[in-house]
């Protein structure tokens, strides 16, 4: 029996240290494949972004033109914005920018009715060639990866998707983050009967007010701003106004500028939209536009050393 | 627990190790930790349930304990072996028949209401599989085939052994009773073909049946929006996919069994290779097709009766058979269709053409063989559509509109169908076609060089890990 255990456990041994093997050098491999999502982790995790102006946010301000922000405030600005990512995920983003980067001078924090709700679920798979890096394992370390996922080799792809791994994708371009545009009007997302609620989660508050600590420690300005919205969204949604009021106290609070373009012009006209919540390359060019004088503004202190908080 | 998990990965071998060296000494020890690893095993799913299984073992064993006591009054002995398959038929039939017969009752008539009648019970996994095999044992007894166990730790292992609690093979308390009955011993041989037939069993399971699963469940769930062809293709990747599933199942409980010192029956033998339909149920779910004919054909006659008994006869086993998968009218329908396909053949006395293995010491089947397995595919496959169905009414639109012969144009989805899937039954059907005459298909004996056995076992856990799901999926037989 002996024999047997023994045989069986080198012959395991054998194949998790092949497959494993075979595993780090696909991984390695889909980390420059043309996945768009694995292209954004790379490129940050690779370092020398250095941007002085950092725009963290879920997908309503990812896709900021960020060389509008570059021309307006003279300055190196990168999204780090990522699709259906509340805080709870955003501050991983952040984190491992900051560890390989230098820290940025102004974050641009986006706010808005899902920023400080705990999300559980999330694309996982945009991580899944990078679990090899220690950085990366320890910061997502609460994150709902399975044990299989963590430790059995290739287990976490997808078949379907397997080739695609392996399709080298075309050098990067690093400025601004490559990703779908929302381009067409889809009415059908988040129709108006559709409630929201703003919700916060202590979990997340708790991270959210550490970050903006340690940041404001840190001698980074932060500016918490609102993207704006079709406006029938926030007419639908069961607590705009007290939202609005924990934004504005929360800037109030910690002594930083709060930008609300909420109820910009632009929210009452659908042709900026690509859906309810995401504006369109016109509208994301408006936006930034005035989003840029708006920080430029508030760059200079109020003579009272007060933070003002601008509504558009 | 299921198979293919990772808790089924570290519970396999800390019981091997518990087994082999804790409690080896005493036979004793062994059985009972058989038991408690196997209530452990199935309590992992629902804890409740194991009360009837208990139930189940203990109600069964004390039966062969009082048929033995009054072994010398015949009415007596006809009187406990009723009662105990009438409970054992009871339990099982108010578990998963009840709700059947009464919204059925209530469609015909009605007038009746269902309100307050349904129980709305869950089905407790793997009932039909423990309760047969329960029943075998005192169906043996009685008939004096069998002698009555005393040891009651025996008799529970036999009932609840974890590889076959919950999808079979059916046992015979005949084959599987005595083996928990006598001390086993190590054999590295078996032990070492059991992981071989685990990892090949793992292999349909995951990487041929789940990744069919993904388009079948897909084109079964809205069939009306897809043109004919694509009909065609998922009928035909759910017969391959519930093979590979359940033949999936028995390997690997027949592999896990043999880990333990215990061999269990065969439950598949090549069925897609049969030439014809009385072939096909020689070699698909034997344990199943055995137990019936056994307990339930034989003893009505047979085929050596009356032309008009034989055709009962016959209708019977397969109905039963169906019902036996579940309370749902597409499962008679399934077992019905399978009787009229199976009727000529034994009519005319045809019905043992084939008890040989096709193309036998030839490397490739002629011409007619490849007919008769073709039609006999085809056959099958039509038959799988009744049973995957939700209703016979779905059935039937599902045939209305493959047969239609309907279009692209009339459809408005279309599947992406994957390479992967073609490789990976292409893989299987060319091992099991090569090592047809084996007892399942990674018997790489022949294979003189290691290191490609090595390897070949290499690429299967490979793919297996790559087709896995991050979410495992259950069995289709678990739900029988």
């Amino acid at each position: 029996m002996k024999k047997f255990i023994i045989k069986t456990f080198v012959f395991a041994v054998a194949v998790y240290i092949l497959l494993a093997a075979m595993d780090y050098l696909y991984s390695k491999r889909c980390q420059v494949s043309s996945n768009i999502k694995y292209q954004f982790w790379s490129e940050m995790l690779a370092g020398g972004i250095d941007a002085d102006a950092l725009v963290v946010s879920n997908s309503r301000m990812r896709l900021v033109k960020t060389d509008i922000l570059d021309s307006t405030l003279q300055t190196r600005s990168y999204s780090i914005g990522r699709d259906g990512f509340a805080f709870n995920r955003q501050i991983h983003v952040y984190n491992l920018y900051l560890k390989h980067n230098s820290k940025p001078k102004i974050i641009i924090q986006n706010v808005d009715m899902y920023t400080l709700q705990y999300e559980v679920g999330f694309d996982k798979r945009q991580f899944f060639p990078f679990l090899w890096d220690p950085e990366v394992r320890s910061e997502l370390r609460e994150e709902p990866f399975t044990m299989e996922e963590r430790f059995l080799p290739f287990y976490r792809y997808e078949m379907n998707l397997f080739r695609s791994g392996l399709r080298k994708g075309k050098k990067h371009n690093t400025r601004p983050p490559k990703g779908p545009l929302w381009e067409d009007w889809d009415p059908l997302e988040y129709p108006r009967t559709q409630r929201h609620r703003f919700n916060i989660t202590e979990r997340s508050l708790i991270t959210f007010i550490d970050y903006i600590t340690k940041a404001q420690e840190d001698g980074i300005k932060v500016i918490l701003v609102h993207a704006p919205i079709v406006d029938y969204m926030l007419e639908n949604a069961l607590n705009t106004d007290g939202m609005m009021r924990f934004y504005e106290g929360f800037a109030q609070e910690h002594g930083i500028p709060f930008l609300d373009f909420s109820k910009m012009d632009i929210c009452h006209d659908t042709t900026y939209f690509a859906n309810a919540l995401h504006l369109n390359d016109r509208g994301l060019k408006v936006f930034t536009d005035t989003l840029a004088e708006s920080i430029r503004e508030v760059l200079s202190p109020q003579e009272d050393g007060e933070w003002p908080c601008l509504t558009h | 627990m299921i198979f293919n998990s990772l808790e089924f990965a570290i519970f396999l071998p800390i019981v091997f190790v518990i087994y082999w060296f804790v409690t080896n000494r005493s036979l004793k020890l062994q059985n009972l930790f058989i038991v408690f690893a196997s209530y452990l095993f199935y309590g992992r799913w629902d804890w409740r349930f194991l009360v009837l299984i208990a139930f189940t073992s203990l109600c069964s064993w004390a039966s062969g304990i009082l048929i033995e006591r009054n072994r010398s009054n015949p009415k007596a002995v006809n009187a406990i072996s009723a009662a105990n398959i009438t409970l054992n038929l009871a339990i099982l039939g108010v578990f998963k028949y009840y709700d059947f017969f009464i919204s059925s009752f209530a469609k015909m008539c009605p007038a009746i209401s269902t309100d307050g009648l349904l129980l709305n019970v869950i089905l407790p996994v793997g009932i039909s599989f423990y309760t047969f095999q329960a029943l075998s044992y005192t169906i043996d007894v009685k008939r004096e085939k069998l002698e009555p166990t005393h040891d009651i730790i025996a008799f529970f292992a036999y009932v609840s052994f974890f590889p076959q609690l919950v999808a079979g093979p059916i046992e015979r308390a005949t084959n599987l009773l005595p083996q928990f009955q006598k001390k086993r011993t190590f054999d590295t041989a078996a032990a070492t073909d059991g992981m071989k037939q685990i990892l090949w069993g793992l292999f349909k399971k995951v990487a041929v049946a789940d990744t069919c699963a993904k388009i079948v469940n897909e084109v079964f769930t809205s069939h009306q929006e897809y043109p004919s062809a694509t009909l065609a293709l998922a009928a035909i990747l759910f017969t391959i996919q519930i093979y590979g599933d359940f033949s999936g199942y028995s390997d690997i409980a027949i592999g896990t069994s043999k880990l333990f010192g215990i061999k269990l029956m065969r439950n598949f033998n090549v069925p897609f290779f049969s030439r014809d339909i009385a072939e096909f149920w020689r070699r698909w779910h034997i344990s199943l097709t055995t137990w019936f004919r056994d307990y339930v054909y034989i003893p009505l006659g047979g085929s050596r009766c009356s032309r008009a008994k034989v055709i009962r006869n016959t209708f019977i086993i397969f109905l039963l058979s169906g019902f036996w998968h579940g309370a749902n009218w597409t499962f008679i329908g399934w077992g019905a269709w399978n009787a009229l396909l199976f009727l000529p053949l034994i009519l005319t006395g045809k019905n043992r053409r084939f008890t040989d293995t096709v193309a036998e010491g030839k490397l490739l089947p002629n011409p007619r063989e490849i007919l008769q397995m073709g039609l006999t595919f085809v056959t099958v496959v039509l038959g799988f559509v009744i049973f995957r169905a939700p209703t016979l009414t779905q059935a039937g639109k599902y045939f209305s509109r493959m047969f239609r012969l309907v279009g692209d144009a009339e459809s408005t989805k279309f599947i992406e169908f994957q390479g992967i899937i073609v490789l990976s039954i292409g893989l299987m059907l060319l091992v099991e076609w090569v090592d047809r005459k084996k007892e399942h298909g990674l018997d790489l004996s022949e294979l003189r060089s290691g290191f490609l056995r090595m390897c070949i076992y290499a690429f299967l856990i490979f793919t297996i890990l790559l087709c896995a799901d991050s979410d495992p999926s259950q069995f289709i037989y678990f739900q029988f």
